[in-house]
């Protein structure tokens, strides 16, 4: 049995509910309360995650932390060969590489932004906002051109990737970081596209889409 | 008020389908989305109901539908025609979503926000001529002002365009630059300039290089991008609110000129009208059960339901009967116009439509056949479930044979004395299930008397029944000048006819704070000391308006005499 160590409103262990009801993989969820009740930061929980960070993921007593490694965990262990993590070609690996790292600087920019806002916590919130800008731009553009070619998910191919899922919680929430998605066209597209995939389901902040 | 002028707010491909593309013109949240058909519509970004964005709402293909409680407005005039917790379809017909003119020219969709939906976009013009390809838009944090000076200067953040040969040239909204490159080719490339808002501007551009596009949407797209990075590296960027934009002037006259291309007697004292038109713009998003005005020679207006249209042809049908008690309107209508007339008639308004995806049982008396006819062929087309049911006097007062005679599923029932039609009616209504509880009636105030009577008697309380309301739109017909006077400041004002007490106290430097303007949502609700108030608002129950002591002054007014506000 999968056990998700999880908080309802952290975008990164939506991410892996996300994935979880995408794959309608099993799994029990075990609440981490972050604010207020620190339970992340007590020894119980820093035995399990010395980080002190949640998600974790329990699989019949492995451990993996960090939601990007478990997006990549359950797309290997749990979802039928390179369907959601592509491993035949280097270009395509590279690919979701680069936009699972760039959604651990979302994380770091939009999300950090978003939990000072929402829960207020004391961060360098402007800054964050600015660089956020940059790169939801950039993402903005990526997906433009990518349109243009045909191309509907962050990397090439027919069918979305684990990259997609672990960029777009930050991005749909970055309204509660005080910025509007209103300059990104292409990323709200895209937003659309994601929440069309078939399993997809909401966090509080996040509405279903057309589909579902 | 804005200025009558025309922007680019998106190119037009980025408005895909089932999306709501969310952008701001002046502070205005506009959002902007496609019917499955094609046709664009320009929103206020803003449910009307409660003031939710409609860009996080759903594009169901025809109407926009609210996140917050679920309630969609209609393509073309933005009507409410659902609200989850109000299924028996007694929609308010003033809920309506702030709709702006809006058109598709050149590869991009343009917004007028001093027109509302119905002004044709013949005033779009441009100052130069427009090269053809169009490229990517770019939105920079800074005043237009500021863009506008700096793309004068575009050779800079184009390493490859010649600084030599470099020339620009600006146009308020427009910057055009051009250089010549290899084999004296000249470049030309266009920029528009939308204001989202007083900090910010998008900035869209074409040119003239239709050979490889995506190269140049990539070349220009770059310069772009750096010239965006340098006018934000110092500058602040903050969200700002929303603006809230005025009810946009409807430009265009009320009437517009049909021709008549065919009369047909077609029941006893039934005549149809087959109505051509110069331009069907205003009829965008048309759908059974919408109606129109007609206006006769001697200036009496009349509602008639449409039975067909035909939108590449450019014509309607509707009938019209003479009535016994005629107030001259129908008479002048079925005795003098012949074909080859030429009437005036309004834009189509729709307060009778089909829940959408649903079918329904359709009950039609006399010549109230004619939207029914119309949402039958509908259904049929949806492939949805109906069974039209059609009460005449005698054989010969049937109406459109024709058009009843292509649908699979009706019945006739002629020369009935009134306790038959009860229970008639009875029979057809103890058919109707939970699963498809609604039910349709046009036809004369007995008829629906009677519907309703015996779903009351038998206590189908699932049942849900809409009916053709002409009368309870909001007119202005009767509206006279008034006085108010406030209670607490002892002040007193006149409020004209035509401008609602909100809107006029407004003039004065009194705010009341609305949120609607249509009487829905509640939010100007006002203690009334005295005074007779003529309420037509849908926020207040029976009892409120009653008791005579609070109104909904954005658009109630005096039934007579002044009226005394306790603010």
């Amino acid at each position: 049995m999968l056990s998700l160590y999880d908080c309802e409103f952290s975008e990164n262990c939506y991410k892996v509910r996300l994935f979880l009801s995408i794959l309608g993989q099993e799994h029990q969820l075990i609440p981490v309360e972050l604010f207020p009740g620190q339970e992340h930061q007590q020894a119980r929980f820093r035995a399990i995650n010395p980080l002190a960070k949640v998600p974790v993921l329990e699989d019949n007593g492995f451990i993996v932390r960090d939601s990007q490694a478990i997006l990549v965990y359950l797309a290997c262990k749990y979802a039928p060969k390179g369907k959601w993590y592509p491993l035949e070609d280097a270009s395509r690996i590279a690919s979701v590489q680069m936009w699972l790292s760039f959604a651990n600087d979302l994380n770091e920019t939009v999300s950090t932004a978003r939990w000072a806002q929402v829960f207020g916590k004391d961060e360098n919130v402007a800054l964050r906002c600015k660089t956020a800008r940059q790169l939801l731009a950039v993402i903005d553009e990526h997906l433009w051109f990518a349109e243009k070619a045909g191309h509907a998910w962050l990397c090439p191919g027919e069918r979305p990737t684990i990259a997609d899922l672990a960029c777009f919680p930050h991005i749909m929430l970055s309204d509660e970081a005080g910025i509007s998605l209103i300059d990104y066209p292409a990323l709200r597209r895209w937003t659309d596209r994601v929440k069309g995939i078939n399993g997809f389901t909401v966090m509080p902040g996040i509405f279903s889409g057309a589909n579902n | 008020m804005f200025e009558d002028k025309w922007f680019p707010v998106a190119r037009a491909d980025e408005l895909v389908l089932r999306h709501v593309f969310h952008t701001q013109l002046h502070g205005v949240e506009l959002a902007l989305w496609r019917t499955d058909k094609g046709e664009v519509n320009a929103w206020e970004n803003r449910c009307p109901h409660r003031g939710m964005r409609l860009t996080l709402g759903i594009n169901t293909g025809k109407s926009l539908k609210c996140q917050y409680h679920g309630w969609q407005f209609h393509s073309g005039d933005g009507q409410c025609s659902v609200i989850p917790s109000v299924p028996d379809g007694s929609m308010p017909h003033s809920a309506c979503a702030k709709n702006f003119s809006v058109a598709e020219k050149n590869g991009f969709v343009w917004v007028n926000l001093a027109r509302d939906y119905l002004s044709e976009p013949s005033t779009l013009t441009h100052a130069f001529a427009l090269p053809s390809s169009v490229l990517r838009s770019i939105t920079v944090n800074a005043p237009l002002s500021l863009v506008q000076a700096q793309l004068l200067n575009f050779c800079q953040y184009d390493r490859h365009a010649d600084k030599q040969t470099f020339q620009a040239q600006h146009d308020g909204l427009m910057v055009h630059v051009c250089w010549q490159e290899y084999m004296l080719q000249t470049i030309d490339v266009l920029f528009m300039l939308q204001p989202a808002h007083t900090e910010k501007t998008v900035i869209h551009a074409m040119c003239n290089q239709s050979d490889d596009e995506l190269k140049w949407t990539r070349r220009i797209n770059q310069a772009l991008t750096s010239l965006k990075l340098e006018m934000e590296a110092d500058r602040e960027i903050r969200e700002e609110e929303p603006v809230i934009a005025p009810q946009p002037v409807q430009a265009l006259p009320r009437w517009l000129p049909a021709r008549v291309v065919e009369r047909k007697e077609i029941a006893e004292q039934v005549a149809s009208f087959r109505l051509h038109l110069p331009s069907f713009n205003r009829f965008k998003g048309i759908e059974a059960g919408a109606h129109i005005d007609v206006r006769t020679s001697q200036g009496l207006v009349r509602q008639f339901s449409l039975v067909e249209w035909d939108t590449k042809a450019q014509e309607l049908l509707i009938g019209v009967k003479l009535e016994s008690e005629s107030r001259g309107g129908s008479a002048a209508l079925y005795n003098e116009v012949k074909e080859d007339s030429v009437l005036e008639i309004s834009a189509p308004k729709n307060h009778f439509r089909l829940v959408p995806g649903k079918g329904g049982t359709l009950i039609a008396g006399g010549i109230g056949v004619a939207p029914i006819v119309a949402m039958a062929s509908q259904l049929e087309h949806e492939k949805l479930p109906y069974h039209l049911h059609y009460f005449v006097r005698n054989i010969y007062s049937r109406a459109f044979v024709d058009q009843l005679n292509k649908l699979d599923s009706v019945s006739f029932y002629q020369a009935m004395q009134p306790d038959q039609v009860a229970g008639q009616l009875k029979t057809i209504l103890a058919k109707v299930s939970p699963e498809q509880p609604n039910v349709y009636i046009c036809g004369p105030k007995g008829l629906l008397d009677t519907a309703l009577r015996v779903i009351q008697e038998n206590g189908w309380s699932h049942i849900q029944v809409r009916h053709e309301l002409f009368s309870n739109r909001i007119t202005h017909q009767d509206e006279h000048t008034f006085k108010v006077t406030l209670a607490k400041s002892g002040q007193s004002y006149i409020i004209p006819s035509g401008v609602s007490i909100t809107d006029a106290l407004r003039e004065y430097g009194v705010q009341i704070e609305t949120s609607c303007e249509q009487g829905v949502c509640g939010t100007c609700y006002t203690k009334v000391l005295s005074g007779k108030i003529n309420h037509k608002d849908v926020y207040l129950s029976e009892e409120e308006k009653q008791s005579g002591d609070c109104m909904m002054p954005c658009v109630s007014r005096s039934a007579s005499g002044d009226l005394v506000l306790d603010i």
